[in-house]
């Protein structure tokens, strides 16, 4: 019990003190950052640690050329060497998580390739730091690492596919050369990548997948053909329209609403009134995204739930 | 005043008119980034913490722009770009936003909202000078 | 005679010895877990991405009955989440007081019909209204049919695959939604459902639905209740995660796979403990299939909520408690001692049969039969003497215990003195509050048994700025 309030009353009092230097040092980061080097050569040991932390916390906002300061910085107080080895070689999980994680906030990009052998760490949070790192730190080397802990599984579909768009180009190569991946669920998370990374030029690879076998992978591609456009998308998703599986049906007219195109809406109107809530859902609010008024003039009477609801929703929009 | 660092002339007009601009967020670490960032380039900076603020200091000083963020508690970005941009002493004040979301539907909105300009977080400090000087410039 | 006296004294301890055992394991599995989130917290800003399409929606349902007074705050307080895709569904049991108007007025709402599924059987709904300025906050009127109908109806017109129940009275913190739905995102296929803690609100300072400072109520009962409200989350849910045997997830906070739950029929409307009974149901659902899943406490993410000042209400909300208890594990006896379900029937059911559910009753009857034994002089004084200062100094370091876990991961109190007074009452609390507790529950146990199934009103203090 003593214990606590004294600890308690131990922090209270540091984090006044840290509280003040904090005031005092910003300006100094501040400028720092700004390129005002030499201002930090009269800190004391003190000052160092709050130093540290706040250009830690200033950077995690920024990106940019600003950024090559900070880890220039900690690699000449060699900072960014020993959290390395830290990553590499601690016995203790939590000690190579921290270090995985400072290592992404202090912009280490020479920590790049410690961070992808550490995709491989027996323990699930550091890899999951180690991802986030390279998410943030734009490890373009990264990318074979982290689409192969994607197929093994060892580290969150979410977390890796963000990381993943963050590289950019090279992670859409290699999502370009997966798209004929043999196993469906990498199919798909290629297929999202492709998506998201890929222009227009991409969409004749996904048609292809249009005819798979796996739903999963029908629906992916109908997701990503309705943002990527290109010249026969529009007859595909009409096509996976009719497609014998529901969820297929309804990201076909998910697609559909993005592509806004009008040729589409008597097909979506079909799909609308179905006893399917999830595909009435979607086409009616594909309806809603391609062309509003078209809803205005149902008979609130005749038509689905879902229907209703995107009238009404056309109806406020309107005033 | 201290000339800024990065070397290029301080933005005043021809009129010597020192540009006054609002930055929202309710991170203090952004502000502080922002702020000063726009003050070494030769701004005059108002703060906000959250949306009601904006609006108010907005209304009450009339900045030559703003620097909203679209994730603040109380009243959102959007919220106040419409806000402003439906009060006639503030309907041309050019807006820039800042937001970690960046998907289209979250860029369409803030463009249908009324904003100027719109920036991903984490963002080059750099770069929101530059656009804060293109959209002075435009209006 | 003698017999019955040393049967009764073994039993005692026998019952003594197991129940803090698990709470001394319990205890320690807390804080060994939590060791790892407290080297988390020393670093900022360093934030989920946000910015990943890749993240499920969630479908915020907010069952509401006469909540005038706070559904403006509370929604305020949802809106502010911060999270990438994500709507709000109140829904109103047919309230009778002004809650549809001052959410009307706040968030201008307009008639709007909301498509429903119509899979889950509930009380009809009478209109439904969207928000013209933040279009994705809806509000449900629907036929009075209890907490557990309005839940059911927001999980029928849920347009997201997950749904997050929160309580009306309820303020969550703006990163809440995201923390409990990290366990998640990181493993989609596993994690079906989960929970965040819920803490106790008065005395704290509240501005728009934020919680701006942290402070301990002046209320004695309400001092008494977060103690409690600790030893609870902090050490219960987080030994019980671990056995992934977690049966409550709070109804004032919980993260659920909607397709799952649409499947296993929605939340029971038979019972007052429709939170439990759902996730053991949820449990019950997996483990008969031997399906791997988890359900998981996330001990970051807030969830503030008031409690009760005074005795009355107090009293009644801890009977309520302990009825739907009881309804739930009637409901449940079958998966009892069942070796096929695993830590769920051969643990977690039976812990809370005999310690949570009985434990009040044993614990009633105590001291009248030390009395009766004492005067028919079977009892040894230092023995009994013994006894009960063992059991006090085991109470309050247990207590102390959850106390420490809060004060080394979290530290929301602002003020030194606060922990002061933590402890202190930890103290008392063992001395006349946990008896009372113990004493509405036994009554709750002779409801049960006789038979009671209503609510009962609640008197509600709302929340505005306030330093009381």
């Amino acid at each position: 019990m003593i214990v606590l309030v004294l600890r308690r009353i131990w922090i209270s009092t540091t984090e006044r003190t840290e509280g003040r230097i904090e005031t005092r040092i910003r300006p100094t980061v501040l400028g720092f950052l700004d390129g005002d080097i030499p201002g930090i050569r009269d800190l004391t040991r003190r000052d160092r640690g709050v130093f540290d932390r706040l250009l830690i916390r200033y950077s995690n906002q920024i990106s940019g050329s600003k950024l090559d300061s900070v880890s220039q910085y900690f690699s000449s107080t060699h900072e960014i060497d020993r959290e390395i080895a830290t990553l590499l070689s601690a016995r203790r999980a939590w000690k190579r998580y921290l270090a995985a994680q400072r290592l992404g906030a202090i912009n280490a990009t020479v920590a790049g390739p410690a961070l992808i052998v550490a995709l491989r760490d027996k323990n699930f949070e550091v890899r999951r730091a180690t991802v986030r790192s390279l998410g943030r730190l734009a490890v373009a080397d990264a990318t074979a690492g982290l689409i192969s802990a994607l197929a093994e599984g060892r580290t969150p579909d979410s977390l890796t596919l963000w990381a993943l768009l963050q590289m950019g180009a090279p992670a859409l190569e290699t999502a370009r050369a997966h798209l004929a991946n043999g196993d469906d669920r990498m199919k798909i998370y290629a297929i999202r990548l492709v998506e998201l990374l890929g222009s227009p030029r991409d969409s004749v690879a996904i048609s292809t997948l249009v005819h798979d076998l796996s739903p999963g992978v029908r629906s992916a591609a109908a997701l990503a053909l309705g943002r990527l456009g290109g010249a026969s998308s529009l007859t595909l998703l009409l096509e996976l329209l009719e497609d014998e599986e529901g969820s297929v049906r309804r990201d076909a007219c998910k697609a559909l609403g993005r592509l806004r195109d009008k040729t589409a809406i008597a097909s979506l109107l079909l799909h609308a009134d179905t006893d399917e809530f999830d595909v009435a859902m979607a086409s009616s609010e594909a309806l809603f995204a391609t062309d509003p008024s078209i809803l205005v003039d149902l008979d609130p009477g005749a038509i689905s739930s879902a229907l209703m609801e995107s009238r009404d929703l056309a109806f406020i929009e309107r005033s | 005043m201290t000339a800024p660092l990065d070397g290029t002339v301080a933005d005043t007009d021809h009129n010597d008119h020192i540009f006054t601009v609002l930055v929202a967020d309710d991170e203090p670490d952004v502000r502080e980034l922002v702020s000063y960032r726009l003050s070494r380039s030769g701004y005059t900076v108002i703060e906000a913490k959250d949306g009601e603020e904006a609006i108010r200091l907005a209304t009450e000083h009339c900045p030559d722009c703003a620097v909203i963020d679209v994730m603040m508690p109380k009243i959102d970005g959007y919220e106040v770009t419409r806000a402003l941009r439906s009060d006639e002493r503030t309907r041309l004040m050019p807006i820039l936003l800042l937001t970690a979301r960046a998907q289209e539907s979250d860029i369409q909105t803030g463009f249908d909202a009324g904003a100027d300009d719109y920036l991903k977080k984490p963002f080059n400090p750099d770069e929101l000078v530059a656009r804060v000087r293109a959209i002075l410039s435009r209006r | 005679m003698h017999y019955f006296f040393d049967v009764t004294a073994i039993f005692t301890i026998t019952y003594f010895a197991l129940l803090n055992g698990i709470y001394v394991l319990f205890t320690l599995i807390a804080w060994r877990s939590l060791s790892m989130n407290l080297k988390r917290r020393n670093l900022q800003g360093f934030e989920e991405p946000f910015d990943t399409p890749f993240i499920p929606g969630i479908t915020v349902i907010v069952p509401a009955y006469n909540e005038e007074t706070g559904i403006v705050d509370s929604v305020r307080s949802l809106v502010d989440l911060r999270y990438p895709k994500f709507e709000i569904v109140v829904v109103s049991d047919g309230s009778t007081d002004a809650t549809v108007e001052r959410l009307k007025d706040e968030y201008d709402l307009v008639p709007a019909h909301r498509a429903a599924r119509k899979i889950l059987k509930t009380k009809p709904i009478i209109s439904s209204f969207v928000s013209r300025h933040h279009p994705n906050i809806w509000v449900i009127e629907k036929e009075n049919g209890g907490k557990a109908d309005a839940l059911n109806v927001g999980i029928d017109v849920a347009r997201y695959p997950y749904f997050c129940a929160i309580d009306a009275d309820a303020l969550i913190e703006p990163d809440a939604l995201l923390q409990v739905a990290a366990p998640i995102l990181s493993d989609p296929d596993r994690v079906v459902a989960s929970g965040g803690i819920v803490r106790i609100v008065n005395g704290c300072t509240v501005d728009h639905g934020r919680v701006v400072e942290v402070d301990l109520p002046k209320s004695r009962i309400a001092v008494f209740q977060v103690i409690e409200y600790f030893r609870a989350f902090l050490v219960g849910r987080v030994g019980w995660t671990r056995f992934n045997s977690l049966l409550i997830i709070s109804g004032a906070f919980g993260l659920f796979r909607r397709d799952l739950v649409t499947k296993l029929g929605g939340y029971a409307t038979d019972t007052v403990g429709e939170d439990l009974e759902l996730v053991v149901r949820i449990h019950r659902y997996h483990r008969e299939r031997k399906l791997d899943y988890r359900v998981v406490f996330v001990p970051g993410p807030v969830c503030w909520t008031e409690a009760p000042e005074d005795l009355l209400t107090l009293s009644r909300q801890r009977r309520r408690w302990h009825r739907g208890l009881g309804q739930t594990l009637w409901k449940h006896r079958a998966a009892l001692l069942r070796p096929s379900l695993g830590a769920l029937g051969l643990f977690a059911l039976p812990y809370f049969l005999f310690f949570e559910f009985l434990g009040p009753v044993v614990e009633v009857a105590g001291p009248p039969i030390t009395i009766v034994a004492f005067v028919l002089g079977y009892l040894s004084v230092p023995f009994l003497v013994a006894f009960i200062v063992i059991a006090f100094l085991l109470g309050v370091t247990l207590t102390v215990a959850a106390l420490t876990i809060e004060e080394f991961n979290f530290r929301r109190h602002r003020h030194p003195r606060d922990i002061v007074r933590l402890l202190a009452y930890s103290i008392t609390e063992n001395i006349g509050y946990r008896q009372l507790t113990d004493l509405w529950r036994t009554m709750a146990f002779v409801d049960l048994v006789k038979g009671k199934t209503e609510w009962g009103a609640q008197r509600r203090r709302g929340f505005q700025s306030r330093s009381s």
